[in-house]
This record gives structure tokens, C-alpha cells and sequence, in this order.
């Protein structure tokens, strides 16, 4: 028996094009075929059953592979905003480390390090272009006690910068430099984020070529929880609880383009021409009650992840009280999501029940004065969501 | 073979190009051959079109882990094996939802309207039927006629009456059911004189 043949007649059997000759031949060779059997019985036990309609949409979730993975999305979307905030951080802490190399390479670096920004790019070759060069060129003696104590590099004894001339030249010279590089590779650029201590330091300040700032709203109150992207769109920072945000790595593009991204308030666009050396003042006008309405329909469709968190948070419930029950008026519970930063930012919310405007202006006060947010230990941020009761 | 155009790649070839690609539209072509196999299957098993269509679903998505692991001499019957295991795993996991599998197939000595028995045999047979037929309702008796004696097809039947095909199905199935009941009954009326 060609497996086809009774395929067909199953087919046929869901599809109602079946004859009794091919119901015949069917249940024929459901006698040596247990499968076929099983397959057939099942369908019988549901005569009735549209079975076409069913496999026909199994067979486009079959065809479209992609259709399976959107169903297990809810961890992996959970698990890339770590990756993402990861990434962030280390690509934080590696501009960090970039900036910081002059000072923080220790003793090594000072005495190779070249005057010039240009030069500087060749830092690492001409570090261990050094150490080769010990062995290579003992000649000058002069250079000898440095590079003895370069390689065991105790004691901070910063060099005079007139030596650094000195080894360059050499280097040169002897065209050693040529040989060295293709020997370096990224090694050095690999170890150092790992052994500097770039993690915690990165968001504590960004010294060179960062810009800090402040965003409030026309009444001045800080607006917290305002996204900044880039013109790539991607979001280069969160203003916290008191507006202040920072921006880092303007250096790789200083005239560039930000927009400043708040749910309550029009998007408001940011252009640096160089960094400022005072914190820049970013305002932003509130958005028209009609556009707060457009934004919490659309935003109601997009359905947050309920993630634990809320007992959390309301055992905070001091401020929680203050903010709720010190009125009489008619309080109607509405449910928010948001999303909560390291240092307490919180991002846009969404509202999640039917709400008036004058309650989303409420929400939106209670979230930046409220209470303050604080991550659960071993968190980098955290989707929550919570019903709190505000004036109708 | 007629249903099958030279092109088609077989089952192994078909499994060999997967495990080599690791393309599931590939996988998943191969799978598409026997869906209705396994739909049907679970059917039987799980006893609801809900469940026989998420089963059906579970087990293509369980399927690339499954294929990888095991050597696979004959897809089908392999398949066979891993779509009833899925079905009563599943059945296991509800265990205190009793589930009863019922065993609803004819038994095989209904003679089939069509089979190629000797003719006296098949005269009587007909007798029967004929008599049997007027014992069935309207519905199964108009099924039954069309589709055994006029050869039609359920679609054409439905089309016909204009009822959903599924109903001319079960009025079929359950129209041969009691028609297979009436002559059971009426030979072992005979047996007794």
C-alpha cells in the first residue's frame, strides 16, 4: 500500500470529497495500519468537527516557523532587556575605560603615551612594542631602568614626559612598530574593561565627553521617567526621580540629534553642537489632553507582563497613604504598568483601565512624587504593575 | 504515482536534507504529510478537536529536538510512535480527568456495501440492507442512499441538502452504525430459526 494513496483518502474524508469505493479502500487498509487506524477512528469520533478548518490553520503555523517562537516571547522579551542594559553598560564602561586610559593605565601608559590624540590611537602597540624593545635594544642605557620598572611597575613613579619622546623615537627607528602590531591584535583592549573597575564607575560620572542634564517640565517640576534616543532611535538615557539624566559617548558624534520621549508630554527634540560644559535644561510642554487619550488607547493594547513586584512596592505604603488618603473625594482604582530603572527612574507608564485625563495627570504625579521605586537586590529593572486609586 | 509527482522527495530524503539544513520548513514539510495522521490520532486520544489541534502543534514543535537525537529509519512509523506517546503523556498528566479511550471502529466483520464478497452473499447482504434502510430515519436514510448507492461524495451530498459537510458525516456514520445493528439483528433472527 502506497502511504499516498490512503493519505489521499483521508484527505478526502476531511475535506467531504470521499466516495463509498474510497471509504472502502480507506477502512480496508486501516486493517494492516495501526496509524491509519488511529488517525481514522479519531477523525469518526467527530464527524461533525470542521477538521478542515483546524489543519488548514496548523498547516499555516506550520509553514511559518517564525509563528512558533512569537509564542515564547514573554521570558526572551524579559531576558534581552538585561542583555540590552548589559550591553549598555559594558559599552558605557569600554567608553569609559577609552576616556579614562591617560590616567588609569598606571605607570605604563604614562611613559609610552604619546602627546598627540593621533598618536594615541597606537597606545597598546606601543606598549608592548616596549617590552619587546627591552630585549631587543638594550643600546641606550638610559632607557633601561625605565623599562625594567615598567615591566614590574610597583611603585607609581610617573616618568618624565621627555622620555616618552625618547622611546618613540626609537621605536621608529629600529622599525620595530611595524612588526609589533599584527602581534597585539585586541588583547589589550579585551583584558583591560575586565580588570579596570569600569561597571560600577561608568554611571557614577562620565568625565569626558558626556553631557548631564536636566529635564523638567514649563512649571520647572523635574519630569522623571523621559527616554532619550538617539537618531537611530535607540535610547541612549532615562531622566531619574529629580529629571537629571547623562548622556555619554558624544564624543563619536557631537553634532548630533536627540529626542526626549515622555508619555505625558510632546515629544521634544535635543541638538548638541559640541557638549556644553553647564548641564543643559531640556523642557517639556505637556501633551494635549486629546493626544494623552490617543496615546492611552494605543497603549492599552500593548499588554505589559504583570511581573511581581507590587507587594513590594506597597510596603512603601508611607508615602503611598500620603498621596491617597488624605482626600474625600470619590477615588476610582485604575491599574498602571511601568517600568522601574536601577536608581529608582521609572519609564513610561501605560494605563492599563479606562481612565479619565485628570487621572492620568494624577498617575502621572503620583509616579514621579510618589513614592520612591526601589529594584528588589539583583535586578536591573523590573516591569510592574499596580492599581492605585485616584480622584475621578 | 499518480498523488505523489516525480519531484517529491521521500521521507528520507526529506529528513536527510533537514538534518543537513536545519531548515524547519523542511521539517515541517515532511510533518505536513502525515498532519492529518496525527490530528486524527490525537483525536482518538484526546477526545476533543481543541486538544487533537494543540497536540498536533506540541508535537511539530517537539519534533527538531526528537529528530536530532534519534536515528530515524522510517519517519512514519516513528512518527506514529512519538505522536502516541504525546497523546498519552498528555492523558497521563490529566489522570484524575478519567479518560476513557473509546474503541469506536466497526467491528471487521460488518460487511462493507462495497467489499467483493461472493454475490449470493452480496444479494442477501442487499436484501438486508434494503430492509434495514427503511428502518433509519430520514436524514441517515438520504445520507446513506446518496452516498453508498449513488456513490456520491460528502461535499456533493451537502451541497445537495445543504447541510455542513460534518453533518452529513455523522449522518452517514451513524446511519452505517444502525444499519449494521439492524442486520446483525436480523441474522441472528435468522440463526434462531
Amino acid at each position: 500500500m502506497k502511504s499516498s494513496a490512503y493519505l489521499k483518502w483521508l484527505k478526502q474524508w476531511i475535506d467531504g470529497s470521499l466516495t463509498a469505493r474510497d471509504e472502502q479502500q480507506l477502512e480496508q487498509a486501516t486493517r494492516e495500519d495501526a496509524f491509519l487506524r488511529d488517525a481514522l477512528e479519531g477523525l469518526q469520533s467527530a464527524p461533525e468537527e470542521d477538521h478542515e478548518k483546524r489543519l488548514a490553520r496548523l498547516r499555516k503555523k506550520i509553514q511559518q516557523p517564525e509563528a512558533k517562537q512569537r509564542r515564547g516571547r514573554i521570558i526572551p522579551l524579559a531576558l534581552r532587556r538585561i542583555a540590552a542594559t548589559l550591553l549598555l553598560v559594558i559599552g558605557l564602561g569600554t567608553i569609559w575605560w577609552l576616556n579614562q586610559t591617560p590616567d588609569n593605565q598606571g605607570i605604563s601608559m604614562e611613559e609610552v603615551r604619546p602627546p598627540t590624540q593621533t598618536e594615541a590611537a597606537a597606545e597598546p602597540e606601543a606598549e608592548t612594542g616596549q617590552q619587546e624593545l627591552t630585549e631587543a635594544l638594550p643600546e641606550p642605557p638610559t632607557e633601561e631602568p625605565a623599562a625594567v620598572e615598567e615591566k614590574s611597575a610597583p611603585p607609581p613613579a610617573p616618568e618624565p614626559t621627555t622620555r616618552d619622546y625618547e622611546l618613540d623615537e626609537v621605536l621608529t627607528d629600529e622599525g620595530i612598530a611595524e612588526e609589533a602590531p599584527p602581534a597585539i591584535t585586541a588583547a589589550p583592549r579585551m583584558v583591560q574593561p575586565r580588570t579596570s573597575p569600569a561597571l560600577p564607575q561608568a554611571s557614577e560620572a562620565f568625565p569626558l565627553e558626556s553631557l548631564q542634564g536636566q529635564i523638567i517640565d514649563m512649571e520647572g517640576r523635574p519630569v522623571a521617567g523621559a527616554v532619550i534616543l538617539n537618531q537611530s532611535g535607540e535610547q541612549e538615557a532615562i531622566s531619574d526621580a529629580a529629571g537629571n539624566f547623562k548622556l555619554s559617548a558624544l564624543a563619536s558624534a557631537p553634532d548630533s540629534t536627540y529626542t526626549v520621549q515622555h508619555f505625558n508630554y510632546q515629544d521634544t527634540s535635543l541638538r548638541l553642537k559640541d557638549s556644553p560644559a553647564e548641564p543643559l535644561v531640556v523642557a517639556m510642554q505637556r501633551e494635549s489632553p486629546s493626544q494623552l487619550r490617543k496615546t492611552y488607547k494605543r497603549s492599552k493594547v500593548s499588554q505589559p507582563v504583570p511581573v511581581g513586584g507590587f507587594d513590594y512596592f506597597r510596603s512603601d505604603n508611607q508615602a503611598y497613604r500620603a498621596f491617597f488618603t488624605n482626600s474625600r473625594l470619590k477615588r476610582n482604582p485604575i491599574t498602571i504598568a511601568f517600568t522601574v530603572y536601577p536608581f529608582g527612574e521609572i519609564g513610561n507608564f501605560e494605563v492599563l483601565s479606562l481612565a479619565s485625563d485628570t487621572q492620568i495627570e494624577q498617575v502621572s504625579e503620583f509616579l514621579q512624587n510618589g513614592p520612591q521605586w526601589i529594584l528588589p537586590s539583583g535586578v536591573d529593572s523590573l516591569r510592574t504593575q499596580i492599581t492605585i486609586p485616584v480622584q475621578e | 504515482m499518480r498523488f505523489r509527482p516525480k519531484k517529491e522527495k521521500s521521507d528520507a530524503e526529506l529528513l536527510a536534507l533537514y538534518l543537513k539544513k536545519d531548515d524547519m520548513e523542511v521539517l515541517g514539510q515532511l510533518y505536513e504529510r502525515y498532519l492529518e495522521m496525527v490530528y486524527g490520532l490525537c483525536l482518538k486520544y484526546l477526545s476533543s478537536p481543541e486538544n487533537a489541534e494543540d497536540a498536533a502543534m506540541a508535537i511539530f514543535e517537539q519534533l527538531p529536538a526528537k529528530v536530532n537525537k534519534q536515528e530515524i529509519q522510517d519517519f512514519r512509523p516513528w512518527l506514529y510512535v512519538v505522536a502516541k506517546n504525546h497523546c498519552l503523556m498528555q492523558l497521563r498528566k490529566k489522570k484524575n480527568k478519567q479518560v476513557i479511550v473509546a474503541d469506536r471502529m466497526q467491528s471487521e466483520d460488518f460487511v462493507h456495501p462495497f467489499s467483493e464478497s461472493d454475490k449470493e452473499k452480496q444479494e442477501q447482504q442487499f436484501e438486508k440492507l434494503e430492509h434495514c434502510l427503511e428502518t433509519l430515519n430520514r436524514q441517515q436514510k438520504t445520507c446513506v442512499e446518496l452516498f453508498y448507492l449513488q456513490e456520491r461524495t460528502y461535499k456533493e451530498i451537502a451541497e445537495q441538502l445543504s447541510w455542513t459537510v460534518g453533518k452529513v458525516r455523522s449522518h452517514i456514520q451513524n446511519g452505517r452504525r444502525n444499519l449494521k445493528n439492524c442486520i446483525e439483528a436480523l441474522i441472528a433472527k435468522k440463526d434462531e430459526k
